[in-house]
């Protein structure tokens, strides 16, 4: 998987893009979306929503890229924007109606998220994660993604939801306690044979 | 006695391996076995494949070419704030001294609170200004849902601010990644309390409108 901060910072680029050179931001947005892509999606389990909300990130970036002085950290900047994106999506009234709507239907798929799952056919173990991670509680998927595979510190998490670090610790560890019984339970439904790979 | 979760994410993530901890889990199959399950998932996580997606360049070079317009909403201003808060905080305040009740009780504090960290120069750090803006949270938790049945002008100002603090939430995890001085933000901060503090009184009056 492509991380937003392991790509390698082009600084002359990003100068060109802050000078208005549109071929230098199409360039931007080709090296960054794919992993801007795949932060929005893990945060958000709605397939549509959150191709909106990725395209709204790269808009913001472009508009906003002159802000940017240090040219190295283009990635963590873009991440940022990103995860902000997300964390208004969820703490907003319409986010709080899909919930409510999603209880009311109980376990009926969205066609677009069974599309988001079908991204993962390559491997059965993969496919069982990331059902489980989506049938986690926002808050909770955002922080377990954020800080397990972002690497982000829990003081970091905590600043961006507006709390602090413990904060980040015990939605971690909320997570973590239900991905296992997601995961065991996943387990309990599957022929011996492929017990194995399961986590 | 076993670690507990916590304690052996801690050991996944954390550099010490002479703790405590550390030394329970290498005497202990049972939790190295947790803690190697634990580094498997996250591995897992990493290397997931990458999320294919439709190139929206275009869509989004004709978004950044066109010429902004202004926001929807006017924008966050301490005037409109502090009005809001003050019209609130005389509801509040009649709302007390006609029967009070715990919620109250609760929305007087936070509105008072929120004066007095305003008010008070030494209370006016960032770390004062999160703690207020983390209580301010927990007493909006509290409180009811919305009703179902409001006034559309109650509901309108309601998402108003919610929309308000978001755009703050933006700028300062923006602020917060390119490592902006701490000063920097402190408005930001301040700004996001008496937001919150308006919008709790106004909840409130919208659940106690709702009770009625």
């Amino acid at each position: 998987m492509t991380r937003l901060t392991e790509i390698e910072a082009d600084p002359v680029l990003v100068a060109r893009a802050q000078a208005g050179e549109r071929q230098a931001q199409a360039e931007i947005y080709r090296r960054y979306a794919p992993a801007a892509r795949n932060v929005v999606h893990r945060l958000i389990s709605r397939h549509g929503l959150a191709e909106d909300l990725h395209q709204d990130t790269f808009v913001e970036v472009l508009l906003r890229l002159k802000e940017l002085r240090d040219h190295q950290a283009l990635g963590a900047w873009i991440r940022s924007i990103a995860v902000s994106k997300c964390l208004m999506y969820l703490r907003s009234p319409w986010h709080r109606s899909a919930v409510w709507l999603d209880q009311i239907t109980d376990g009926w798929n969205a066609p677009d998220e069974r599309a988001h799952a079908d991204e993962f056919r390559d491997a059965v173990s993969g496919r069982r994660l990331d059902r489980a991670m989506r049938r986690l509680p926002a808050t909770a998927r955002a922080v377990v993604w954020l800080h397990d595979v972002e690497e982000m510190t829990h003081e970091e998490i905590g600043r961006l939801f507006g709390h602090t670090a413990s904060f980040s610790k015990s939605q971690l560890v909320r997570a973590h306690r239900r991905l296992r019984e997601l995961l065991e339970r996943d387990a309990e439904k599957l022929p011996c044979t492929q017990i194995s790979q399961i986590f | 006695m076993h670690p507990d979760l916590a304690d052996l994410l801690s050991l996944r993530d954390g550099p010490e391996a002479e703790g405590p901890v550390a030394q329970h889990v290498a005497g202990c199959a049972v939790c190295r076995a947790e803690v190697e399950r634990l580094e498997r998932l996250r591995s897992s996580m990493r290397t997931a494949p990458d999320i294919a997606g439709a190139d929206r360049w275009p869509e989004i070079a004709a978004l950044v070419t066109r010429p902004r317009t202004a926001h929807p909403w006017p924008q966050p201003t301490w005037r409109f704030a502090g009005t809001l808060a003050a019209i609130m905080a005389i509801a509040v305040a009649l709302a007390l001294f006609d029967g009070s009740t715990r919620q109250v009780a609760v929305t007087g504090a936070a509105v008072n609170s929120s004066a007095a960290v305003a008010a008070d120069p030494d209370k006016n750090s960032v770390a004062a200004l999160m703690q207020e803006s983390k209580r301010l949270e927990a007493l909006l938790a509290a409180l009811p849902e919305e009703s179902r049945v409001a006034r559309a002008a109650t509901v309108m100002t309601a998402a108003g601010l919610e929309d308000r603090i978001e755009w703050i939430d933006l700028a300062i995890g923006a602020g917060a990644a390119s490592n902006t001085d701490a000063s920097a933000v402190a408005p930001l901060w301040q700004q996001r309390v008496d937001l919150l503090s308006s919008l709790v009184a106004v909840r409130y009056a919208q659940a106690r409108t709702a009770s009625l």
